[in-house]
């Protein structure tokens, strides 16, 4: 008996592990839509006796509904317009303006996740809605064409004219990736909380040793004229970007993909006549390959947690540029650029250049058709953007803190303000002079006192932001040493390091006066402006020289990025993604002329740090990383952090479910309509 | 005359061959390079020297020198940088939108401006002349970006008349009213400050004729005031305000880069101010060399106009 199972077990393990391990598609179960926008729960939906129920929040305020929670009698409120619905948890019988209505279950609260469930198709149907079922796909489809309104033209304003290239890979200007945002969508896409969520692909995963990035397309997914979108082009596009003729900007952060160098250096992967004229094609590579149609792998030589975020380029039409070589590509030569073959929720309908665009909607959009049928982007100077939203030509627009007055007056306009992903900083030449020594950075930080520069320069409008990781990341901390003011703080290690007050009140050392060049930009930001003269007293207060030196941007290229001829200079800095990894501003390799890390500050802990923190999956485990690199980053201080940008927009109020924050003001494009 | 025109001409070829010189140096010179914009913790770093190195932009400056003057010589005036669009192509949509804008422009100062002069110079020291004299200075002393802005606020924003931007709008086929209408604005702006200068100009211009002896002549002949000024003195007195056109001829297709940057109206001062910022050296060569050649043209412009004008000037 026991040889028995042996041999049974031992032929269960054989046949076991001799079928290959096909990554398995997962499954995407009962996907709500309304209205063609895909719903999102907090909870997965659940099925009981072939009746679906969702959580309500989610669904009532899809559906543009206020909701009101009574939590002593149990008692869910939600008005739309006219109509108020009642639900009681427990009871089958909900009430719609008062009269009874039967719904085919009661709604109760799960124990696991802790939601309240209510049934599906009641819901959907309480304000006017249509509820279908397709057995086939599981797919549950609410349509309720009298809400929201339809139609209408989104009003929007650029500041300069888009430099016009329109290609996702290759866009450099903020105007030209705001339009062809429009036109082109990516494998994923931010939502409301400024998290990955799936767009084009349907989801993804990581294998157990965290080197295999399998995306899985949504089925379904077209260009504008129809043709599907494929897992070869996700390849082709990807391919693209790493041909050796490729001039964009978007060639960083491949390198630890399998084969990349052989791909970028002309070796192999394309013929040595397509490396040469620059044509691009779907072959697959070994680190980059189509498994099926809808089936993507990218494979990589370490493990890279957040390589997640360099994936946000969509899926270009491996047809359309099959034949153009990719340096042509967003040029005049490029007959896609401006009209391209895209997948976005809009279409290029007419553009002028140095003056306006006109977008249509995308009938066909993956998210559902958009609401609003048009949207116009027009160049305003910003000087007059005020004028064109008191007129009401411009449905919204970003202003500074010093125009809030302005557009509070304004009856029509919504004001809204959130914790941006720009924050403000002053950056220390780490490598000479005298900030050379962490000392001197140190007093220096001590010696400015934040709390008054974001109060009376940003009027309030500004985050606090102590060390080096975003508060709008997950692995921010404020456990670290905030540097509060202290002028005597500051004095004190300035004498300790041998700078001692001289006669005219300026410290000197060893003969040598402690005179700091201090450079800002001299364009785009007036309050960043206006701080450089107040540093430069707060400084003379403890003792140091401050000379101001204003640069336009590129000269500030040239002198602080590539030569890093300056003692101190005002930088403000985006964050690109959600991801907390510092590689790209505070690494060693950013410290070469042309990289972002001016301070040309690393250490070795700092590199292991980070290093570690991108081998791990675990976000737990990343948290802890991320703390102590912030730790140890805030007692080397290669800058001083002034504070997080608070960014201030203004909409017309005819502009509905317009949510702006740090994911983008047009994440949610489709789902944006105008009630005039 | 014909002669002198010749030589003129000649001599304008060594002239724009040292402007270029010395033009390409200041360009080149300017710390910062076209590549900037691709600085980003996003971008590699080394992908910058490869593009300047693939343009050339990496080699000594007399070498980069004669490759723009060979290729500009054989009239590709290259692409710029930054949109990788051809240069001419940005010039050709650009010089008209400039055109139309300071030619507007230039018509109504000069429209308004030639009646207020004469007024104000044959009534020298009345309230009137003060009146136009300091509305004159005011004209002339006010910023232009204050001026437009107040245009704006008066009558495009407080009573929204005008629309504030743009040159047609969007979505609508193209009209000529449309045009007009966006033009109003943007051409009084421009035009007030035009018009101020000239006003002066006039009156200098005038008062001088008025104190010949001709036109005490003419007035001791009997004829009505009105001949006197209008037909005998302004004559004279508009001598001097037509070489203006000649001069001019710079600032017709240089643009008004204030007025086109908030009225956001795409022209030469756009184009030229844009390139200045993004380092774009294609761009700011060939925008520099057309005023350079446009600035020698103009002076020989109104040289000529001198001399048909007065025949008391011959060249030889």
């Amino acid at each position: 008996m026991k040889r028995f199972i042996t041999i049974l077990l031992a032929t269960l393990f054989l046949v076991a592990t001799a079928i290959p391990a096909t990554a398995a598609r997962p499954q995407v179960r009962y996907p709500v839509t309304f209205n063609g926008h895909p719903v999102t729960f907090d909870a997965q939906p659940t099925v009981i006796n072939g009746r679906t129920f969702v959580p309500f929040r989610a669904i009532f305020e899809k559906m543009g509904a206020e909701i009101k929670w009574d939590s002593a009698n149990q008692v869910i409120t939600a008005t739309r317009g006219n109509t108020t619905v009642k639900i009681t948890i427990g009871s089958s019988n909900a009430t719609v303006n008062g009269q009874t209505k039967a719904m085919d279950a009661a709604a109760f609260i799960d124990k696991a996740s802790g939601r309240t469930m209510v049934p599906l198709r009641f819901v959907g149907e309480a304000f006017g809605g249509t509820v279908t079922y397709d057995p086939a796909t599981t797919a549950i489809s609410i349509v309720d064409t009298n809400w929201p309104k339809r139609g209408g033209t989104l009003r929007l304003a650029m500041w300069n004219k888009p430099e016009g290239q329109f290609n996702p890979i290759i866009w450099s200007d903020t105007y030209s990736s705001n339009i062809g945002g429009m036109m082109h969508d990516g494998l994923w896409r931010y939502d409301e909380r400024f998290t990955p969520v799936p767009a084009i692909a349907e989801s993804w995963e990581w294998d157990s040793t965290n080197t295999k990035l399998t995306f899985y397309l949504r089925k379904g997914v077209t260009y504008f004229d129809g043709t599907p979108v494929t897992a070869k082009d996700v390849v082709f596009t990807y391919k693209a970007i790493w041909h050796p003729k490729y001039t964009g900007p978007r060639d960083s952060g491949f390198e630890d993909v399998v084969g990349y160098s052989d791909y970028a250096n002309g070796k192999s992967g394309e013929t040595a006549e397509n490396f040469a004229k620059g044509i691009v094609t779907t072959g697959n590579l070994p680190g980059l390959y189509a498994e099926d149609d809808y089936t993507v792998v990218f494979k990589l030589n370490k493990p890279n947690a957040p390589f997640l975020f360099q994936l946000a380029y969509g899926p270009l039409d491996s047809r359309k540029y099959a034949n153009l070589p990719v340096d042509q590509w967003g040029t005049a030569s490029d007959p896609n650029n401006a009209f391209p073959n895209g997948t976005g929720a809009f279409m290029m309908e007419e553009y002028v250049e140095g003056q306006h665009a006109i977008l249509k909607a995308n009938p066909r959009y993956w998210a559902g058709r958009p609401y609003i049928d048009q949207v116009i982007w027009r160049v305003v100077a910003a000087e007059v953007a005020v004028g064109e939203v008191q007129r009401g030509n411009v449905d919204f627009t970003e202003f500074s803190p010093n125009e809030i007055a302005s557009y509070m007056a304004m009856n029509h306009v919504k004001i809204h303000e959130y914790a941006d992903v720009v924050f403000q900083m002053m950056m220390y030449n780490t490598v000479t002079g005298p900030t050379a020594d962490k000392n001197v950075r140190q007093a220096i930080n001590y010696a400015i006192n934040r709390q008054a520069i974001i109060h009376n320069l940003m009027q309030d409008h500004a985050s606090t932001m102590y060390g080096p990781v975003h508060p709008l990341t997950w692995a921010y901390t404020d456990d670290i040493n905030h540097y509060d003011f202290s002028p005597e703080k500051a004095r004190q290690l300035l004498d300790a390091a041998g700078w001692k007050v001289g006669s005219n009140g300026i410290r000197e050392k060893n003969g040598q006066k402690l005179a700091l060049r201090l450079v800002y930009p001299n364009v785009g930001n007036p309050v960043r402006q206006a701080t450089a003269p107040v540093v430069q007293q707060m400084l003379k207060d403890i003792g140091i020289d401050v000379q101001l030196i204003g640069y336009d941007w590129p000269t500030i290229d040239q002198k602080i990025f590539i030569d890093h001829d300056f003692d101190m200079v005002f930088m403000g800095f985006q964050l690109g993604n959600s991801d907390p990894d510092p590689t790209g501003l505070w690494d060693k390799a950013s410290t070469v002329p042309g990289g972002f890390n001016a301070t040309g500050w690393w250490t070795e802990k700092s590199e292991s740090l980070i290093k570690k923190g991108k081998e791990t999956g675990d976000i737990e485990e990343r948290i802890e990383i991320y703390h102590d690199w912030a730790a140890h980053w805030v007692d080397e201080s290669p800058a001083f952090i002034f504070y997080a940008v608070n960014t201030l927009v203004a909409s017309n109020e005819r502009l509905q479910n317009f949510k702006p924050g740090p994911q983008g003001a047009l994440w949610n494009l489709e789902e944006l309509w105008l009630s005039e | 005359m014909g002669q002198y025109v010749l030589r003129r001409l000649l001599q304008t070829i060594p002239i724009l061959l040292g402007v270029s010189v010395i033009l390409f140096i200041i360009v080149h010179s300017t710390p910062g390079n076209p590549y900037a914009y691709l600085l980003g913790p996003r971008t590699d770093p080394k992908m910058r020297q490869e593009l300047m190195d693939r343009m050339g932009l990496n080699d000594p400056l007399p070498v980069q020198y004669v490759r723009w003057l060979k290729t500009t010589l054989s009239g590709n005036l290259g692409y710029s940088i930054r949109s990788q669009r051809p240069v001419t192509e940005m010039m050709a949509q650009a010089i008209p939108n400039t055109l139309i804008l300071t030619g507007s422009a230039f018509l109504f100062g000069l429209l308004l401006a030639i009646p207020i002069g004469v007024v104000s110079a044959t009534r020298q020291y009345s309230a009137g002349d003060y009146a136009v004299t300091t509305f004159a200075f005011m004209g002339i002393s006010l910023p232009a970006f204050f001026s437009a802005l107040i245009m704006v606020y008066f009558f495009a924003v407080k009573w929204p008349i005008f629309p504030m931007n743009g040159i047609t709008t969007p979505g609508q086929p193209f009209s000529m009213w449309d045009l007009l209408y966006h033009l109003i604005l943007p051409t009084i702006t421009l035009g007030l400050r035009d018009m101020a200068a000239y006003t002066r100009f006039t009156r200098a211009s005038m008062l001088e004729v008025l104190r010949q002896d001709y036109v005490r002549t003419a007035r001791a002949k009997g004829l009505a005031e009105r001949v006197v000024i209008y037909k005998h003195a302004l004559r004279n007195g508009l001598i001097p305000v037509i070489t203006l056109l000649g001069f001019s001829l710079p600032g017709l297709f240089g643009g008004a880069i204030i007025t086109e940057t908030i009225f956001s109206w795409p022209g030469m001062g756009l184009l030229s101010f844009t390139a200045v910022g993004n380092r774009d050296y294609s761009v700011l060569m060939a925008t520099n060399m057309f005023f350079a050649f446009l600035v020698i043209m103009g002076n020989l412009l109104a040289d000529i106009l001198y001399a048909l004008v007065d025949p008391r000037i011959r060249y030889s």
